[in-house]
């Protein structure tokens, strides 16, 4: 199955799409004037410490690239039902965040669409959230 | 045949007995509320599980593990100026970010510099299950317990579900010790400050987003206050090591009095899916 990938650039869009990452801020590791979505094959799934990962085989024209997206705290997700069978490896998930600053296949993870259509939000912290607490405070 | 007139227990005598049984759970409550570190006892969440809390300003997001008072005010100093009302705001963190590094940068020393250059988010030992060290144990928003036990203190650490011993006796660190993952430590109240002193710490990064490192001379010292509306608790958090600092530096955390929160079992290997 193909799979194909895009990079969207949207720095306007940013303050509705970026996230403030789980344990380090992601302004670190990853380039927030960016969305980036990918669809790729789940090799490996891990609800773990400190960081959910998800590892994806993507299709890039032909070429097999491996990805790795890593969202919010595992105990953060836990509260909120997770149970670390989100997915398995072989679905055909998409992922959306930022890409990593360094250029390598990793994506700063904050929405997963299941095989089913289904979309999760995974990170720690709602930024459409904070948006709206800026604007109180202005 | 002897006899004693009053070998019965006359009624009156028994008031003082039934005045102290009626005072005692009052004054085991009056015992407890004296207990110094009464104040800092229970559940207390940072800004991952109390986000909704208005408590909250854009700012402490930025900082949620943590972070010197330079740094939270240097993204205060951004949201107040007009003419970053139209930046969106993952750019204005971005910003704080690099500020972040740079102020560490500033009072690192030459190795302290080459530590912080070598750290990368994939080299982290974290990512193989080795659980986070002193400083981001003490900085780490997840939910954390403190409890009484005994005459000292045990915190439980919701992530790694780490347990750390403050002791209170006025006991010294011991002169010989093996550097450890969350150290020695020992704690006083002082003027209504819980204060905790701790050494002996194994070399460690102390953040994620600076990627900076210290020494096993690490010596540290925490400050938690209490404060009310909402009940939380306030950390300043000082580091001094010779080798990589010159000179102290501040972290401070906030976190939210949060009785109703279960502490989750924390580790990498008891979910399916995990490392």
């Amino acid at each position: 199955m193909r799979v194909k990938w895009r990079i969207l650039s949207i720095v306007c869009l940013l303050a509705v799409n970026a996230s403030t990452g789980a344990h380090h801020s992601p302004a670190m590791l990853f380039d927030l004037s960016q969305e980036i979505e990918v669809q790729g094959v789940v090799t490996e799934y891990r609800l773990g410490n400190p960081h959910m990962r998800i590892y994806l085989d993507v299709d890039n024209d032909g070429t097999v690239e491996p990805w790795l997206a890593e969202g919010g705290s595992r105990t953060v997700l836990v509260r909120k039902g997770w149970d670390g069978t989100e997915v398995s490896p072989g679905d055909l998930v998409t992922v959306r965040g930022q890409p990593s600053r360094d250029g390598s296949n990793v994506v700063h993870l904050e929405y997963l669409v299941l095989p089913d259509g289904t979309e999760l939000y995974v990170e720690d912290l709602n930024f459409n959230q904070l948006e709206e607490i800026r604007r109180r405070r202005n | 045949m002897l006899t004693r007139p009053d070998s019965g227990v006359r009624p009156a005598s028994l008031i003082p007995v039934l005045l102290l049984l009626l005072a005692a759970p009052l004054t085991t409550a009056l015992a407890q509320s004296d207990y110094p570190l009464e104040p800092f006892l229970g559940k207390w969440s940072g800004v991952f599980t109390t986000q909704d809390n208005e408590f909250w300003g854009v700012e402490d997001f930025i900082c949620f593990a943590g972070c010197p008072r330079e740094v939270r005010d240097y993204m205060v100093s951004l949201l107040d100026d007009p003419a970053n009302d139209d930046r969106p705001l993952g750019e204005l963190m971005g910003e704080t970010t690099g500020f972040s590094v740079a102020h560490l940068a500033s009072v690192l020393t030459p190795l302290g510099s080459q530590i912080q250059q070598a750290n990368t988010p994939e080299n982290d030992p974290k990512l193989h299950c080795q659980p986070y060290g002193f400083v981001r144990q003490a900085t780490n928003p997840l939910p954390m317990n403190i409890r009484r036990l005994g005459e000292h203190l045990l915190i439980q650490y919701e992530e790694w579900s780490l347990l750390r011993s403050v002791y209170l006796d006025g006991r010294p660190h011991p002169e010989y010790q093996t550097a450890s993952l969350l150290g020695h430590a020992v704690g006083r109240v002082e003027n209504g400050i819980l204060i905790i002193e701790t050494a002996g710490v194994t070399a460690d990064r102390f953040s994620d987003s600076t990627q900076g490192g210290h020494s096993s001379e690490l010596t540290a010292v925490e400050r938690y206050s209490v404060h009310d509306n909402p009940r939380r608790l306030e950390l300043e958090l000082t580091l001094k090591d010779p080798v990589t600092l010159t000179e102290p530096y501040v972290i401070a955390n906030t976190w939210l009095f949060t009785p109703e929160v279960e502490l989750i079992q924390d580790s990498c290997g008891d979910l399916p899916g995990v490392f």
